[in-house]
């Protein structure tokens, strides 16, 4: 049977239609499976019927989302309320109930003075645990972001095009050490401020990226992020990076002699 | 829960949601093809009450055996509509219903139409009745019986003596127009 005879045999709409028997059913995928204009032609046809279907719909009665979301299975994650099991009143003499009512209805008192006493010291513990909620949220919060920031390093570090350059103190008696992480197919660059203090309040902490010979302005460290990862601009073609600490905002070109780390890239 | 939803949803991305249980996504499922799939279970069970209970029972399915759909069999509304149409189809058989009875003779499936409600009869100015009257009146009839009523090649076969190779040439047929007519052709 050629594809073309297949289409016209109606054997498709009745497999959209559901009633085929399973070995013509596989028929039919095996032809589709084969054959691009059957898989086009049952597609056409799941699609009109689909649209014919919509086109002819009749919205179900409004009480019949409600019950069935409301029948829903919940998610295994929501955890699940302990349901109370009410037991029947057994049945006692009524002189006997009357005793333990008014003993009940006394002893309610009591114990409603008690829990009006016991409430206004528990709203005051109530507050002070909505504030503690708040805090270690916000807490959370920053263990997260530095998860994130710990992630992307992670990410970027085992990135087999990044490059990590040492950058050594250029001056006597400073054990400064950074780290540039560089990669050259995205040209981003990130630098690890290591134990890089943060500068007085005149002065910035600059990086240079040096490309043929000259000096590349690579931005002013932000120490305002509390992270040890600072993204700076991109670069390509660098040979070597380093820090000099300039006035506020930084220069267009570097002042040598106030320069504090160097690293060369080693390829 | 209200308003117009804008199907924006890949489809791809829909099934994924409602794999992992997404509520919400269930949800835009629901809005999207409730209204199609009630509509294909209303044809054939006629009735309010138990087309909404089948409706119910094809969703709950739909939630429990999501991962049984198989995009390489078809498209996701298939699956969802021939689940519905066999659950309608299984109502229409079981004892409580046949009293009501669904139609059993050709003569009757012409007149069937007339016990539908009015909202049916014409939704967006196209009633089911004023479309199959456009088709050959032999077209009609299978095109009703089995796209509508949901009947199986085989009963019809069976019980009104059309042979197979004509009610699949019949059905074809007739679906053909019926995509011209509702403009629904790719």
């Amino acid at each position: 049977m050629t594809s073309k005879e297949f289409i016209e045999s109606g054997i498709l709409e009745l497999y959209v239609l559901g009633t085929l028997s399973a070995p013509e059913k596989a028929e039919v995928e095996r032809m589709c499976a084969e054959h691009p204009e059957v898989k086009a032609e049952l597609e056409a046809v799941e699609h009109a019927m689909e649209l014919m279907d919509q086109e002819l719909g009749i919205a179900p009665p409004v009480p019949v989302k409600q019950k069935l979301f409301d029948a829903l299975p919940e998610s295994t994650l929501v955890g699940k309320g302990k349901q109370i099991h009410l037991q029947p009143a057994s049945e006692t003499k009524n002189n006997w109930m009357m005793a333990a009512s008014v003993t009940v209805a006394l002893l309610s008192f009591i114990a409603a003075l008690f829990y009006f006493q016991k409430y206004n010291s528990v709203s005051g513990e109530y507050e002070a645990l909505v504030s503690q909620n708040s805090m270690m949220a916000q807490e959370l919060n920053q263990v997260k972001n530095s998860h994130d920031q710990n992630e992307q390093m992670l990410a970027l570090a085992t990135d087999e095009n990044t490059k990590r350059i040492q950058l050594n103190a250029t001056k006597e008696g400073s054990n400064l050490q950074l780290f540039v992480y560089w990669n050259t197919t995205s040209e981003e660059v990130y630098l690890d401020l290591g134990n890089l203090g943060t500068p007085g309040d005149q002065q910035d902490y600059q990086l240079w990226a040096i490309v043929e010979g000259k000096p590349i302005d690579m931005g002013v460290i932000d120490f305002t992020n509390s992270n040890s990862l600072v993204k700076m601009k991109n670069i390509k073609g660098a040979v070597a990076f380093a820090i000099t600490l300039e006035p506020k905002g930084g220069l267009e070109s570097p002042t040598l002699e106030n320069m504090v780390v160097l690293g060369q890239i080693t390829t | 829960m209200s308003g117009r939803t804008v199907y924006i949803i890949p489809e791809e991305e829909l099934v994924r949601r409602v794999q992992e249980k997404d509520k919400l996504a269930f949800e835009y499922l629901y809005d999207r093809y409730s209204k199609a799939i009630y509509g294909v279970v209303f044809r054939i069970v006629r009735s309010e009450e138990v087309a909404s209970e089948v409706l119910n029972d094809a969703f709950l399915r739909y939630w429990e055996r999501s991962e049984k759909y198989d995009s390489s069999k078809g498209k996701l509304y298939t699956w969802m509509v021939n689940i519905a149409r066999n659950l309608a189809i299984d109502k229409t058989r079981s004892k409580e219903f046949s009293q009501s009875g669904k139609t059993d003779s050709v003569e009757s499936f012409v007149y069937a139409e007339a016990a539908l409600p009015m909202e049916e009869m014409k939704v967006d100015g196209i009633g089911v009745r004023e479309l199959l009257s456009k088709l050959k009146p032999d077209q009609a009839e299978i095109v009703d019986l089995m796209y509508f009523q949901g009947y199986t090649q085989s009963e019809i076969e069976e019980k009104f003596n059309i042979p197979l190779g004509t009610v699949k040439t019949r059905l074809r047929a007739g679906m053909i127009l019926l995509r011209k007519l509702l403009n629904v052709d790719k």
